[in-house]
């Protein structure tokens, strides 16, 4: 069997987009503060949402759309129960994951069989189905959006006022709130933005890799976003390397599949695929334990993080 | 957490030894994520739990039931299970915390305790 270069950049392409969106949407949260553990279900909600979306209107981008304010959503419940009701944000979190992988199931139901256009690329066909440049120019809309959002969130966290209040808020939410800034409405500004960014992921699913509704189609990939975003310490550009490293992982198990060890490494063969599969799990493991002995205790983590605010009138 | 894990693999061998019998894709069956809302529903404690685990299992059941006898699609059972969880969670704050009306007729949080 042949190595093709090209179709295994774009495969792992495709494998680490929606870990980066829905990466990029929990990293914002947790700056701020709140541990969101929903994302598989926010996920699940807005590739319903998109799905739902993409089948009455024919727009993609109304499809995307429609998925981020499903994502938004989950994630607006979300804050309802932990930020105005100071419930316990894991077992919400969780709560929410329940939720969407229900909610989503019912609702696809109606939509079972049913296929919408796929999001394709929009460029020119002539440098999109390129052999050689299809690499760069061959993907949907939406991995060029993630990229760009990398650079956004970077820059919005550490560059504008905006990023400053969202940090204050998550390092230290008494003191954010003594100085005057709203301590809940940032952190309900953070859990929509948060949850539209895991919508868009689960859209990448229903509308991008398979243009088709089915159920728990998102795989638990939503928990590898949040593994993730603790392996980047916080940090956008690092969570572009993290993500891109869980897809080259998840890639190996479909290489392995296909056979593509048997020429040159014949003893990699032998693995069961099962073995490939368990690897970014493995991986996520082997991380959190590194980080967490370093002298640091994972320093980077926000302060506030997973804390309810009190404020004490 | 030692104990947790032997408990959580001795569950996972007694639906395996007990009602199935045979090892297949997608074995666990979500019940991990239930044994979640088992002890928060059973308020942290054996005895809770206890009562907990049956109510929910009462709910697969009728999840089950209500699938065969009326068609209503099983997710409604997961979609209920949730709901329970996030009313239970979200009660907390009744128990804890006193809902008093202050004079600029804003009703407030005040720590109960």
């Amino acid at each position: 069997m042949n190595f093709d270069v090209i179709a295994s950049i774009m495969t792992i392409v495709g494998l680490s987009t929606p870990i980066l969106l829905a990466g990029l949407g929990e990293l914002v949260v947790e700056k701020s503060g709140v541990l969101n553990l929903g994302v598989e279900g926010m996920m699940l909600l807005g590739a319903i949402g998109g799905f739902a979306g993409g089948v009455m209107t024919g727009n993609p981008w109304l499809a995307v759309i429609a998925a981020a304010a499903a994502g938004a959503f989950g994630a607006l419940l979300f804050g309802l129960f932990t930020l105005s009701l100071n419930s316990n944000q894991v077992a919400t979190g969780l709560a929410l994951t329940i939720f969407g992988t229900g909610l989503s199931s019912l609702l696809g139901l109606s939509f079972t069989g049913r296929i919408v256009m796929p999001f394709g690329s929009i460029f020119p066909p002539v440098i999109a189905k390129h052999p050689f440049f299809q690499v760069f120019f061959g993907y949907s809309p939406i991995v060029y959006f993630a990229l760009i959002m990398v650079v956004a969130v970077a820059w919005f966290l550490n560059r504008t006022r905006g990023g400053l209040i969202l940090r204050a808020v998550g390092e230290n939410d008494l003191s954010a709130h003594s100085i005057g800034y709203s301590v809940i409405g940032v952190r309900y500004a953070a859990l929509a933005f948060g949850g539209a960014m895991a919508g868009i992921a689960g859209a990448y699913f229903s509308l991008v890799i398979t243009p088709m509704w089915a159920e728990r189609m998102t795989a638990g990939r939503g928990w590898i976003a949040l593994a993730v975003v603790v392996f980047a310490g916080w940090k956008a550009g690092r969570l572009l390397i993290g993500a891109y490293l869980f897809g080259i992982l998840m890639w190996l198990e479909l290489f392995a599949k296909a056979g593509g060890f048997t020429d040159f490494l014949p003893a990699a063969q032998a693995i069961p695929s099962q073995f490939w599969a368990a690897m970014p799990f493995l991986m996520t493991v082997v991380v959190l334990a590194i980080i967490s002995s370093r002298e640091t205790g994972g320093g980077n983590a926000p302060a506030c993080l997973g804390k309810p605010f009190l404020p004490s009138n | 957490m030692l104990i947790s894990g032997a408990t959580a693999g001795l569950a996972g061998a007694l639906e395996f030894a007990g009602a199935l019998k045979v090892i297949n894709l997608g074995f666990p069956s979500g019940y991990g994520f239930t044994a979640i809302i088992v002890s928060f529903l059973g308020r942290l404690h054996p005895i809770g739990c206890l009562i907990a685990s049956i109510v929910l299992a009462v709910t697969y059941v009728g999840g089950q039931l209500a699938k065969t006898t009326v068609h209503i699609p099983d997710s409604t059972a997961g979609i209920f299970q949730a709901m329970m969880l996030f009313f239970i969670l979200a009660s907390d704050i009744l128990v804890r915390y006193r809902v008093r009306l202050v004079p600029s007729n804003k009703p407030a949080m005040v720590a109960g305790e």
